[in-house]
């Protein structure tokens, strides 16, 4: 029944050649590590985020006078496993989150940012992004104290342009703008949750779709990178590859299961991070809760941002490090790829890994100026890591030129 | 044909696949479940001595108008009600023969021809010279129980569950009535 019901389906849309074409005669190399699973991991996270976003939004309100509760009545109390979506949802957003941090990681320590993977790193860097700013409009809808006042801050960040050194005037006339445009106003009230409720739900996951299909679509034109860097030959190397199922579909579906129930162990037994008490508070606009940090996926950037004494240059800083991100692939112009072969770029990788860390757990310390002074060494490092990186593929261009053009 | 080990493999995962998948179904099918204020509106308690004899109290039971009424125990001897011959509830009977010894008894007040609430007319009418209910819609006409006496109603009033917990009417829970549709 099963199989006639399939038949007729293939008849008319040649889905087992699709199949065929996507899943078998796809293929993968052997040698994939552990880090290349996070991908699919990333994914499978945007589905829950989907899923329960959509569950989320029959029940929330996005107006001032009831957000706060919709968002902690209605759908904690009130509605049979409302607390689980909510849960499900706030966790997600951080796994979301950290995985893509993972993926990006792994993606500069193999160099899959380089020929001709170019423009997935690209398209990539733009769905961090938009993840940023989706996490961002996310954050304000409960309604809480720590939405509230992380979003005044968040908004005032622009307004940090009119501490530029030379002119002044259109700096602070665009920072102010660019402010009053996010909030809609001089102050955050309905106007901004309605926006930020608008995009948060709608445009932005949108975008989000269409990027992460092109991100996919540009990984199966371009083939997956793999550790030891360099581009297997689908016909005279067919060994080293394997079809994309069963073999990488079981393995990475048996790690999902790992990440589901590491996943669920937080969402059901360990909630209290992703869902801090403070925010459970109304939102006030006349007292600013005791103490406010951003989200530990922002805390890097903060930090640069507040150890630079001056807020114009702290601000460029954090947006200079976004943009030198996203251009890894002109930055590093090396003919070698992954850092199992680069003993430079590995060294200098570690540099930018552990700076990246440190510098996450400064922002959530008090702003001594100790911490100030090593957060501007840490933010050296990260600059000298991309820096580093011309220095480094002149000198491998050296060496592969001498080796005759083998890498 | 014996199995291999990634055959066990396949089952394994397809296995868990299939209960998270259904983990995921169970808790997204029920935050389409009534909601925990509409669970506390499915039961609604009333102080009988807060009824006066002969009077009836409206309140709310799952959003439907509920009424209540304490009548007068000779009421049967003092009146004589001609019921229509199709009048009976779901259980095969008047509701006159289920709630009338009662103390006090619900009804839902939502005339069974078209929805219309029904007025209640302690001292009768010109017409009907009994206590009875009566729908200014299209002119139904019930007895206090419910039992449909004349006009358009094709059926007796519903009655919800309820008990008698003390000194106290519980409507929500089923008791004397489980539920008369």
């Amino acid at each position: 029944m099963l199989k006639k019901l399939l038949d007729w389906l293939d008849e008319r849309t040649h889905v087992k050649d699709l199949y065929r074409e996507q899943m078998i005669d796809y293929k993968v190399p052997k040698n994939l590590t552990f880090p290349y699973v996070f991908g699919v991991l990333a994914l499978i996270t945007f589905v829950i985020q989907i899923v329960s976003g959509v569950i989320l939004i029959m029940y929330y309100k996005p107006v001032m006078a009831h957000a706060f509760d919709s968002a902690n009545y209605t759908i904690m109390k009130e509605i049979s496993f409302g607390w689980l979506f909510r849960h499900i949802h706030a966790a997600g957003a951080n796994f979301f989150l950290a995985i893509v941090y993972l993926h990006m990681f792994t993606g500069i320590y193999y160099n899959a940012y380089k020929k001709p993977r170019e423009l997935v790193w690209i398209v990539g860097w733009v769905i961090y992004f938009t993840l940023l700013t989706t996490a961002l409009t996310g954050y304000l809808l409960p309604w809480g104290q720590l939405s509230y006042w992380g979003t005044v801050v968040t908004t005032e960040i622009p307004a940090s342009l009119a501490d530029a050194p030379i002119l002044k005037g259109i700096f602070t006339a665009i920072g102010e703008t660019i402010s009053i445009w996010m909030k809609g106003g001089y102050k955050l009230e309905d106007l901004a949750l309605g926006r930020f409720f608008g995009l948060h739900v709608l445009l932005l996951p949108l975008i989000l779709l269409g990027l992460v299909s092109i991100h996919l679509f540009l990984v199966r034109a371009a083939g997956i990178s793999n550790p030891e860097g360099y581009e297997i030959d689908k016909k005279s190397e067919s060994e080293k590859l394997a079809p994309f199922h069963p073999y990488i579909t079981l393995k990475e579906g048996a790690i999902a299961m790992w990440y589901l129930a590491l996943f669920f162990f937080f969402v059901f037994f360990n909630m209290s991070h992703f869902l801090p008490a403070d925010n459970f508070e109304p939102a006030d606009p006349l007292k600013t809760p005791p103490h406010i940090a951003p989200e530990w996926y922002l805390l890097g950037f903060y930090e640069v941002f507040r150890s630079i004494p001056s807020k114009f240059w702290g601000f460029v800083a954090f947006n200079l490090i976004l943009i030198l991100l996203l251009l890894l692939p002109v930055l590093d112009f090396s003919p070698l790829k992954s850092a199992r072969r680069r003993p430079l770029f590995f060294v200098m990788f570690l540099v930018f890994l552990f700076s990246s860390m440190i510098l996450t757990v400064l922002g959530t310390m008090a702003p001594t100026p100790t911490n100030a002074q090593l957060g501007m060494f840490f933010t050296f490092l990260v600059f000298l890591f991309f820096l580093s990186l011309p220095v480094i593929s002149f000198l491998e261009w050296g060496w592969y030129r001498a080796r005759g053009g083998k890498s | 044909m014996e199995a291999s080990r990634r055959d066990f493999i396949h089952v394994a995962l397809g296995g868990m696949g299939a209960v998270g998948a259904l983990g995921v179904l169970y808790p997204i099918l029920k935050t389409l479940a009534p909601s925990a204020a509409s669970v506390t509106e499915a039961k609604v308690e009333i102080a009988i001595d807060s009824v006066p004899e002969l009077g009836m109290r409206v309140t709310s039971w799952k959003g439907k108008p509920l009424f209540i009424l304490k009548l007068p125990s000779d009421i049967t001897q003092k009146y004589t009600y001609k019921v229509k011959k199709e009048s009976k509830n779901s259980a095969g009977k008047l509701n006159q023969e289920i709630l009338r010894d009662k103390p006090v008894f619900a009804l839902i007040g939502v005339c069974t021809h078209l929805g219309c609430i029904p007025l209640w007319k302690p001292k009768g009418s010109s017409d009907v010279k009994a206590p009875y209910l009566h729908c200014p819609c299209h002119g139904g006409l019930y007895t206090p129980w419910g039992d449909n006496i004349g006009g358009p109603p094709p059926r007796p009033l519903f009655v919800p569950p309820q008990k008698i917990e003390g000194n106290k009417l519980v409507v929500g829970e089923p008791g004397f009535v489980k539920e008369l549709v």
